[in-house]
């Protein structure tokens, strides 16, 4: 929360003093504040007006919304050690691609926490497959994917397994400066999936990869290009279960290509950090 | 005699030196406009090239006249409008392009800030040609005048 008092005003640090595990805080335009903890949604008595919610998004974007816009495009705002900020509003779209937003009206604050000893299962199959296995993990929205990844993360490049991990960070959400103390991870923060994935390839020969969120058609091509080079990737995308997920058409091609060996779906177990894991292994794969 | 010369002398003096004052405030106005041309033109050639954040490109900036007279630790310190307020450089027609500037600076595009820039620059320098054409004018004009008033009074001296 300390890293919070940048940019929410007092008032709101105070309401929220005292609560625990806080997940998700949700900010709106003229409505209450929303907060998410244990994956269940709080409103909390306290109404915030047009100009306190301009003033946070001042905040947000540190006034800088000229250098913050591509990521305001892409709907979030990263605020960096692993907090990103989700927004919505009102799109200036021209030639059917967003190019702006003319008002902005709600945030979704994520606070990142991290999670030890979760990945257990992830690591059996990979130990199996000698950490030559592509795995895409998914859930719903704020199943714990990105929990989940950092947790692998650290156990992939700590003792005794020791691998170069290659670490997309596109909307720098998932690297925690928890992250810095172990030097088989090298990072790309705020590079495009393609880029990412690309220069890792070439210049800093990755054991593993590991990203967040793929599906779009420039990810998907520097996936399949990646295939060549033989570096597993660990990825995650938003679906409820194997069949829905490797309908996606992007999803569709890495799947036939045998990018992933194992799909896993994940799902918090009530009142608890810990998952249910459900792996499904891919077929396809040659 | 030795009386009347000696107040004449000092009369003189005190005008020539109020007229010298006004002179420096003068002058000091137009460094000043000046400054604050080139920071704009430095703001916007930061975000036009780099998309530098607001903060860090107030934060790397350095210049002795708008550090002399406090306007670039108020504004490091986010604080435009007492920074513009409190500033004896600037007239009412100044303040007022600098607060327009400073409300929008870093809540649009890239763009619109640069516009929001030019159009600072120029509201600026058509300022600072005023005063350039100003200055010259008044010092003549209470030079002049000191002259007038000390002959005056040593006419009615004698």
């Amino acid at each position: 929360m300390k890293k919070l008092e940048k940019y929410l005003p007092r008032y709101i640090l105070m309401q929220l003093q005292g609560i625990t595990d806080i997940n998700e805080i949700r900010l709106k335009r003229d409505s209450k504040l929303v907060i998410k903890r244990d994956g269940k949604n709080y409103i909390i008595d306290l109404y915030i007006t047009s100009d306190e919610f301009d003033s946070i998004m001042d905040r947000l974007l540190e006034y800088s919304y000229h250098s913050k816009l591509p990521q305001v495009i892409e709907g979030y705002i990263s605020l960096g050690d692993g907090y990103r900020a989700g927004i919505a509003g009102h799109a200036v779209v021209n030639n059917g691609a967003v190019t702006n937003l003319s008002e902005i009206d709600s945030v979704c604050i994520r606070l990142p926490f991290l999670v030890r000893g979760v990945c257990g299962p992830v690591i059996t199959i990979l130990e199996k497959s000698n950490f030559n296995a592509g795995i895409l993990i998914f859930s719903p929205p704020g199943g714990g994917k990105t929990t989940l990844l950092r947790d692998l993360i650290i156990r992939l490049c700590d003792t005794p397994i020791y691998k170069r991990i290659a670490l997309i960070d596109t909307r720098t959400e998932i690297y925690l400066p928890v992250m810095s103390r172990y030097p088989m991870l090298d990072v790309y923060s705020g590079y495009p999936k393609n880029k990412g994935i690309e220069q890792a390839i070439r210049t800093m020969s990755p054991d593993m990869i590991v990203c967040d969120e793929i599906g779009n058609d420039m990810e998907t091509e520097a996936i399949l290009a990646n295939q060549s080079a033989g570096v597993p990737i660990i990825a995650t995308a938003h679906g409820s279960d194997y069949y829905s997920i490797i309908k996606r058409d992007n999803i569709t091609k890495m799947h036939t290509a045998g990018v992933f060996t194992y799909y896993i779906g994940i799902s918090r177990k009530p009142d608890s950090n810990k998952f249910n894991f459900k792996i499904t292994e891919n077929t396809h794969v040659i | 005699m030795s009386y009347k010369l000696i107040s004449y002398v000092i009369i003189i003096g005190i005008s020539l030196y109020i007229a010298n004052a006004i002179k420096k405030q003068g002058e000091g106005k137009i460094f000043f406009c000046q400054a604050m041309i080139d920071f704009i033109t430095y703001i916007k050639s930061q975000i036009s090239y780099f998309c530098t954040p607001t903060k860090e490109l107030i934060d790397g900036y350095n210049n002795d006249i708008l550090e002399k007279c406090g306007f670039l630790s108020m504004i490091k310190a986010n604080d435009w409008s007492t920074a513009i307020s409190h500033s004896k450089m600037l007239d009412s027609r100044g303040k007022s392009i600098l607060v327009a500037f400073s409300s929008k600076l870093g809540k649009t595009s890239a763009d619109e800030q640069i516009e929001n820039c030019d159009f600072a620059i120029e509201s600026l320098n058509a300022i600072l040609s005023e005063y350039k054409a100003e200055i010259p004018k008044k010092y003549k004009a209470y030079s002049s005048l000191a002259v007038i008033v000390g002959l005056m009074i040593l006419i009615l001296l004698v």
